[in-house]
């Protein structure tokens, strides 16, 4: 049966080839929150540049349409709402 | 010098050879008076595999990788067999300084120089020094370069200071018989993942690497496993693993999760059922061969549950070291494992018995 979804579909792996070779295979969704912190760290760093994965940059209300297209990387923005101050112990400290 | 030599399925024989010499001043020449045989090499001797193999190769339907190590027409005798040994050191090169003659040690399955970069990291077991092209071992044929396979009278060993590995006095020889292989495989399938989960669960899926499986289940209660299940349609090898304190049941669809499993069943089948019993952030270390081109898995399953699977040649020359210094320090009783223990001379039946672990021994010389 020919799948669309070939992502979901069960994969070949060339064990021996991988035996001889010391391989570890990891398959796993990001545990995204113990990555985050560092992840914004080093962007604030300046020693890597994520703008550059950004393909686009496009209004939020555009999203509709947008979001079907081919796009690299796109990302939606559109202004904050302006909240009251809150103040956080990281703020405190800064 | 008699070596053991393998000449097809189901015939072993000894053949003579010249005496081997020192040919650099870092070689070392040992006498084997324990050898294990280890659980692969039953894979030619049992049954014809041979031709089958070949073909298998030809059609892709088997990894052509495979050749660089066994051969074009894998496993063609007559070559000399036997990978796992404990020796006594009875010459020494002029470079050689941290051994004495009379020593007794653990050789290595494969052959390393100890200080290129892949050594330094502990990927001895692919020397960028001594691997022409996949590996360089004992016992495996001339794929595997000139070395010889230990269960000979005499055995030339080169890097001699780093790959041989004194064996502490108070461990007897034959409990650490498979140290050169099959207990080092087991140690690094269970022993690391534990010391990264300890108290994990975990599951042994034994009887293809019969005596891995069976370390393994056995280490894993030794190093604070809250749990281990060891499954095999063995009886007698279910009786090993629960004299470990393992609980052992016939083979069957596992129904809980494990942290740690270990494929001993040498087949893609038990791989696929180990992956899919992992529980989050486990990881699967598969001791088997696995020799298709390609193999199943169930990856969007292991994607979901975050799954690692661990493949690859035991390096057990960076293990042994650790290993034995535990054998030494616990008295682990590997030799349960052993099913049966032959003379020496009595090498060409004991190696071929369809039995979990060969051991074969005799006297070491006395100390000078």
């Amino acid at each position: 049966v020919r799948e669309r979804r070939h992502h979901f579909k069960p994969g070949e792996l060339p064990l021996f080839q991988m035996y001889l070779n010391s391989v570890n295979v990891r398959i796993t969704r990001d545990n995204v929150l113990a990555n985050i912190p560092p992840a914004l760290r080093l962007a604030q760093s300046g020693r890597v540049d994520p703008m550059k994965v950004v393909s686009d940059v496009l209004d939020w209300e555009t999203l509709p349409d947008a979001l079907p297209e081919m796009h690299t990387k796109p990302v939606f923005v559109r202004d904050p709402v302006r909240l009251p101050r809150i103040e956080t112990r990281a703020a405190a400290s800064a | 010098v008699r070596e053991l030599r393998y000449r097809r399925a189901g015939r072993v024989a000894w053949a003579e050879r010249p005496d081997p010499e020192l040919v650099e001043s870092t070689d070392a020449i040992v006498r084997p008076f324990v050898a294990g045989r280890c659980d692969g090499d039953t894979v030619p001797l049992h049954r014809p595999v041979s031709r089958a193999m070949q073909l298998g190769i030809a059609v892709r339907a088997i990894d052509p990788v495979v050749a660089c190590i066994c051969g074009r027409v894998p496993f063609r005798g007559p070559f000399a067999i036997g990978h796992e040994c404990v020796a006594q050191v009875t010459a020494l090169g002029a470079d050689v300084s941290r051994l004495a003659v009379g020593q007794t040690v653990v050789v290595p399955w494969a052959v390393s120089c100890g200080h290129c970069d892949r050594c330094r990291a502990g990927l001895t077991s692919k020397c960028a020094t001594t691997t022409s092209t996949e590996l360089a071992a004992f016992g495996f044929g001339p794929a595997c370069g000139p070395w010889g396979g230990m269960v000979s009278d005499l055995l030339r060993v080169p890097y001699a200071e780093h790959m041989l590995v004194p064996v502490p006095d108070s461990v007897p020889a034959a409990r650490v018989a498979a140290a050169s292989d099959n207990l080092a495989d087991a140690w690094r399938s269970v022993v690391e993942p534990l010391r990264a989960r300890p108290g994990a669960r975990v599951l042994v899926l034994g009887g293809g690497a019969k005596s891995i499986g069976l370390y393994a289940a056995g280490l894993a209660v030794a190093h604070g496993a809250t749990s281990v299940d060891y499954h095999d349609d063995d009886p007698s090898r279910r009786a090993i693993a629960e004299s470990f304190g393992a609980r052992a049941t016939r083979h069957g669809t596992p129904r809980r999760t494990y942290d740690v499993a270990v494929e001993a069943t040498s087949r893609a089948a038990g791989l696929r059922a180990a992956l899919r019993v992992l529980a989050p952030g486990g990881v699967c270390t598969a001791v088997g061969y696995y020799l298709a081109t390609g193999t199943r898995l169930p990856l969007m399953r292991m994607y979901a549950t975050d799954a690692t699977l661990r493949l690859g040649v035991s390096h057990a020359r960076a293990l042994i070291p650790d290993l034995l210094a535990y054998v030494a320090r616990t008295g682990f009783e590997a030799e349960r494992v052993t099913t049966l223990t032959a003379h020496w001379d009595d090498a060409p039946d004991a190696y071929l018995a369809k039995t979990t672990k060969v051991v074969l021994a005799r006297d070491p010389l006395p100390n000078p």
